[in-house]
């Protein structure tokens, strides 16, 4: 629904076409070649000799989706696959090249143990390196853990290594069980996006990555504006209509539903996430003068302007308000777009192209239907997408 | 518009014609010139032909008249209807915007329909009237009172957006103009009826000046710097004799006065109310809105300063640094009116700020920054001024003490403002608030109003802030409060919207937020009322919801259905056809080394060429680590060695090895082998080789073969 701009490649286009032509067979393919581009899609390696024979037959029979599932339990589909796919989800470059974190370690943990993947932002939920495959042990204060995991290149397919656990269990965790919001209140997820700031960008990047909308795809100046913090100019540079017919777009939305994140910080020193409850953070009264009839936060209350108006096609079904961000999650997890979403990213990266023309859209539509109706299993979206690009 | 008017627009906006454009121009042209052709056989007898032009044809083709010939009789003309039939007026706005605006949004030679006529928000110019009305009108994108601030004007004529050449972009901006006056001309007229629930209209000029947030009892002088031009800023006190600054080294910006270089400085003679006001009292205050540029500058640097040179003053309000300094001469301080109080930490912020001095002889100094104590002392004295001393703004008398920033608002009392005085004034804000009653007795059938304070917050925009309810009737419900301007709501920044509370007594504030309201006709001459969805036991209308509006779906552009292995799954690709860990310390090494320069995502649309020549060095170093091992080496390739009869043997176990057998869908085997033998008779190899010269071989083939596209392309 969404494509990525890109430059105008057709002379590149043109040539891949001429290789096709002088290389058919690129472009054709049986069972044998098409169970082979579902594990080169999955997995990233090519199939050994006999998995290659085993898919083959499976594919050959009508099974292809048992053929998908027998390439994912190469390592490499989570220590490589899935790791890329939420890589970019950590850091606000959305470089594929940050290191393994918690954030990404429970999305891996996440899909491996076919966990509804809604709860990825809501869940008392994170997955934690055995003592068998790091002596380095978890830590609130830093990324050694998962960075001992990454470089030993543990593998994050194995129950034995990959742990699940729960967040306010943790040794020295600041959060209780009803504060904990999936890969939201990782340390990682806060390092990133609740350092500093307004913790608007938690909602910003928790959208942008999960629900596939930026802040300008949501642009609503007809939201509901009471919920715009203080330190929003109405006049910046002196012109108000710049607030009304931009600022505004974002800021009705968004600073209703970042409310869920008063109580959050990231420690720079300590290097810790921070959450003080009952207590709004300092940055979210900030600049109170800039326009003092603005909204003054009180405690971690949200609610979502956006659900009715322009944006009522994101398919809205959480509970619409509430307070803290762990409910927070659960009204973006819940809408029809973040499935949609969870498909689109798949789809990227086992097709290798942005969905686009009638016939992906409606894959994008059915598959997304079957991520809802199989306990949005993200593991079943890998398959069936992978399936669907297998060719013909 | 008159035909020259046509013509000049037409070759003012020639350049953006397209072809189609260019096309029906040709055609009209074509066809123009055959009807003067045509009937031009008079005018040619009569006009004679100018310099240059060829002359007739002497030789007409066959079957056309000779000259002088009458054209032959085209019968009767059709009958002339004195009384063309005229259209209905629209019977809806949305029918009223589809004869007018409508159309110049859809016309791509206007350049809106390109991008907001399909996904890009906001998407007025789509084909439906229907939606594009919605988004134009809820969005704002026309004012109907004012048609000079519609957006969809300002934005070709002033931001120039999106509209070509400065003359493109001018004539676009007028017919846009033009159609929104004709759409303002034939709409039909509003149904104020639709909100039932209003209260009465006012405006500015009924508004209690001075508002009713300010705590101005003890007022000696005031500077709102809203002059906006000249060299003087003026008292606006109302007390006593004005004090009038001379404006040097400044410049006016919106809402205030910038100090570049300078000063706004009075003379001693006006000067002199401060000190027979305050002498009088004993006591008084200095407050101030202001923006200060950086938190470096010091001296102190002057902001508001009673002296008349650096050592020797009454007072003074300054900066230094990071802190707000105060000081006051009185019989404990030394003629400059140390020592000074000032924060313990910082309370400088470059933004508006309130910042308050307050002497009073019981108790001594205090510093209010934005309604909060960030200094004080406490000392019993009584002041000790002088009445040859300056008033002075932004500098000493001397000029050796420039404070650079923004002056919104200084006030001079001659009373020390009480902490919830304090409160009050910031509060009130820095502009000029004045008070709006919004009588809705007619709704409740008793007494009653809300009040506002409402300002202008610059030319663009009113502030309505802290409605508040005042009547004796009590368990009065209010929900859902819209502020309208000249009998139209607008959509955007209605902060009072989800009031809903139930009032008990007289003086409730309905709410601490303030809602912008755009400005339609200026504050002289726009008229306000509320709107509410529910008062008292009546029930009026909530606003209408805009329309789901979601985006159009993507082009159908197909791409490429294969693509690149990003950087992992090539050194996991690699890693498992060669049988070399992936953490080797040579190969992990290197892709630590060139990680960057591979593929960083499978969009093979993102491929460039030095993304291959980093893929060709990993497999370099992995092939590399084959070769270093003599029994891995000969697992591989079979031998360590080339035999002259044993490179097609060699060039068949890397096709099984890193193309893959038996798959229909990668390069054929005998084109691949003959790649390979030429690759290692290049290398020496020809009549077989031994040694360094076969693991070079060796090792070139494996990297050219487990480099290329058959592995990292799929």
């Amino acid at each position: 629904m969404y494509p990525r701009k890109r430059a105008n490649w057709g002379v590149l286009r043109a040539a891949i076409a001429l290789l096709c032509a002088t290389w058919a067979s690129i472009c054709q393919a049986g069972p044998r070649e098409q169970a082979h581009r579902i594990h080169d899609r999955l997995v990233g390696i090519p199939p050994s000799a006999t998995v290659l024979d085993s898919m083959a037959a499976k594919v050959a029979s009508g099974d292809a989706i048992g053929a998908a599932n027998e390439a994912m339990q190469n390592p490499a589909f989570y220590n490589t696959t899935v790791r890329e796919l939420a890589t970019p989800w950590t850091n606000r470059d959305r470089s594929v090249y940050a290191p393994l974190n918690d954030s990404t370690a429970t999305v891996i943990g996440m899909v491996r143990d076919d966990v509804p993947f809604d709860e990825v932002l809501s869940g008392d939920i994170i997955y934690v390196g055995s003592t068998a495959a790091t002596n380095v042990a978890y830590s609130q204060a830093n990324n050694d853990h998962y960075l001992a995991l990454q470089n030993n290149r543990v593998n994050l397919a194995s129950n034995a290594n990959l742990v699940r656990q729960t967040q306010s269990t943790l040794p020295g965790t600041p959060l209780a069980a009803t504060e904990t919001a999936g890969i939201m209140t990782t340390r990682g997820f806060a390092e990133a996006f609740l350092i500093d700031g307004t913790n608007r960008a938690a909602v910003r990047f928790a959208t942008l990555n999960l629900m596939c909308m930026d802040m300008e795809d949501f642009r609503d100046v007809t939201a509901w504006p009471d919920r715009i913090r203080q330190d929003v100019s109405r006049s910046p540079g002196g012109d108000s209509n710049l607030f009304l017919n931009d600022c505004l777009g974002c800021h009705a939305g968004l600073d209703g539903l970042a409310g869920a994140f008063a109580y959050f910080d990231f420690d720079n020193t300590s290097q810790q996430l921070v959450y003080t409850a009952n207590n709004v953070q300092a940055k979210f009264l900030r600049e109170a003068t800039t326009f003092p009839y603005g909204y003054a936060s009180t405690g971690d209350s949200w609610i979502n302007y956006w659900r009715s108006g322009p944006n009522a096609f994101v398919g809205w079904r959480g509970p619409g308000s509430g307070a803290g961000p762990k409910s927070l999650g659960q009204e973006l997890a819940q809408t029809r777009q973040f499935s949609e979403c969870q498909v689109r990213n798949v789809f990227e990266k086992v097709c290798y192209r942005t969905p686009n023309g009638a016939a992906d859209l409606q894959a994008v539509q059915t598959i997304a239907n079957s991520f809802e109706a199989n306990n949005r299993s993200l593991k079943r979206v890998f398959a069936e997408t992978a399936v669907y690009c297998m060719g013909d | 518009m008159n035909d020259t008017t046509i013509m000049t627009s037409t070759h003012a906006r020639g350049y953006r014609l397209g072809l189609s454009s260019v096309l029906s121009i040709l055609v009209v042209s074509l066809a123009l010139g055959g009807c003067v052709s045509d009937d031009g056989g008079d005018v040619s007898s009569s006009v004679p032909p100018p310099t240059g032009s060829p002359p007739p044809n002497p030789n007409p083709p066959p079957g056309t008249p000779p000259p002088g010939t009458p054209p032959p009789d085209p019968g009767p003309p059709p009958p002339v209807d004195p009384n063309p039939p005229v259209p209905p007026p629209p019977a809806t706005d949305v029918e009223a915007f589809q004869r007018t605006l409508h159309p110049l949004l859809r016309d791509p030679g206007n350049f809106c329909v390109g991008c907001h006529g399909a996904t890009q928000i906001p998407t007025f110019a789509v084909a439906d009237a229907v939606a594009a009305y919605n988004v134009i009108v809820s969005q704002q994108k026309v004012n109907l009172d004012d048609p000079d601030l519609s957006r969809v004007y300002l934005r070709p004529s002033v931001d120039r957006h999106n509209c070509g050449a400065n003359a493109s972009c001018d004539e676009i901006a007028a017919e846009f103009l033009a159609a929104i006056q004709a759409w303002i001309q034939i709409r039909p007229a509003p149904t104020p009826s639709q909100q039932t629930l209003m209260s009465s209209k006012t405006s500015f000029a009924a508004g209690m000046a001075g508002g009713a947030g300010r705590a101005d009892a003890n007022l000696v002088a005031k500077f709102d710097f809203d002059e906006g031009q000249g060299t003087v800023a003026a008292d606006t006190s109302g007390v006593g004799t004005p004090i009038m600054l001379q404006v040097t080294g400044m410049e006016w910006v919106d809402g205030g006065l910038r100090n570049v270089s300078g000063k706004a400085q009075a003379s001693v003679a006006e000067s002199r109310k401060l000190f027979d006001m305050i002498t009088a009292s004993g006591q008084f205050s200095i407050e101030a809105w202001l923006i200060p540029e950086d938190t470096v500058q010091a001296g102190p640097a002057r902001i508001v300063t009673y002296s008349i040179n650096p050592n020797t003053r009454n007072f003074m309000m300054g900066q230094q640094a990071t802190l707000y300094r105060f000081r006051n001469r009185t019989a404990a301080s030394n003629a400059n009116g140390d020592p000074f109080i000032e924060a313990a930490t910082q309370d400088v912020q470059t933004q508006l700020q309130h910042v308050v001095m307050t002497f009073d002889p019981a108790v001594g100094r205090k510093t209010y920054v934005n309604g909060q104590v960030t200094a004080q002392e406490a000392a019993q004295t009584t002041l000790a001024w002088t009445n040859d001393q300056i008033f002075v703004l932004g500098n000493e008398p001397t000029n050796d003490r420039l404070w650079k920033g923004v002056f919104e608002m200084v006030a001079i009392h001659d009373a020390a403002l009480s902490s919830a005085e304090v409160q009050q004034n910031f509060e009130a804000g820095a502009g000029d608030y004045v008070t709006l009653s919004f009588d809705v007795s007619g709704i409740l059938g008793n007494p009653a109003r809300i009040d506002m304070l409402a300002t202008q917050l610059d030319d663009k925009g009113y502030v309505f802030a802290r409605p508040t309810f005042v009547s004796a009737a009590t368990g009065i419900r209010v929900k859902n409060i819209r502020v309208a301007v000249n009998d139209s709501v607008p959509v955007a920044a209605q902060a009072f919207r989800r009031v809903d509370t139930t009032v008990l007594q007289s003086g409730t504030e309905l709410s601490p937020l303030g809602a912008l309201i755009p400005v339609a006709q200026g504050a002289e001459m726009d008229q306000f009322h509320l709107e509410f969805e529910v008062l008292g036991g009546r029930t009026g209308l909530a606003e209408s919801i805009a329309p789901s509006s979601p985006p159009m779906p993507p082009a159908d552009v197909t791409d490429p259905s294969f693509g690149i292995r990003s950087f992992s799954k090539i050194s996991d690709t690699m890693s498992a056809i060669t049988g070399i860990a992936a953490n080797n310390a040579a190969v992990s090494a290197l892709f630590t080394e060139a990680r960057d320069s591979l593929p960083a995502t499978d969009d093979i649309l993102g491929f460039g060429s030095s993304q291959q020549l980093a893929i060709q060095r990993l497999a370099t170093a992995y092939c590399g680590q084959i070769v270093a091992n003599a029994t891995a080496c000969s697992n591989f390739f079979g031998a360590c060695t080339i035999a002259a009869n044993g490179k097609t043997q060699i060039a068949d176990r890397l096709y099984d090895r890193i193309i893959g057998a038996n798959l229909a869908n990668q390069p054929d085997r005998a084109a691949v082998t003959t790649e390979v033998v030429d690759a290692m008779n290049d290398l020496g190899c020809t009549n077989g080789c031994t040694g360094a010269t076969a693991t070079t071989a060796l090792q070139a083939t494996c990297a050219g073969v487990l480099s290329s596209a058959a592995v990292t392309i799929n």
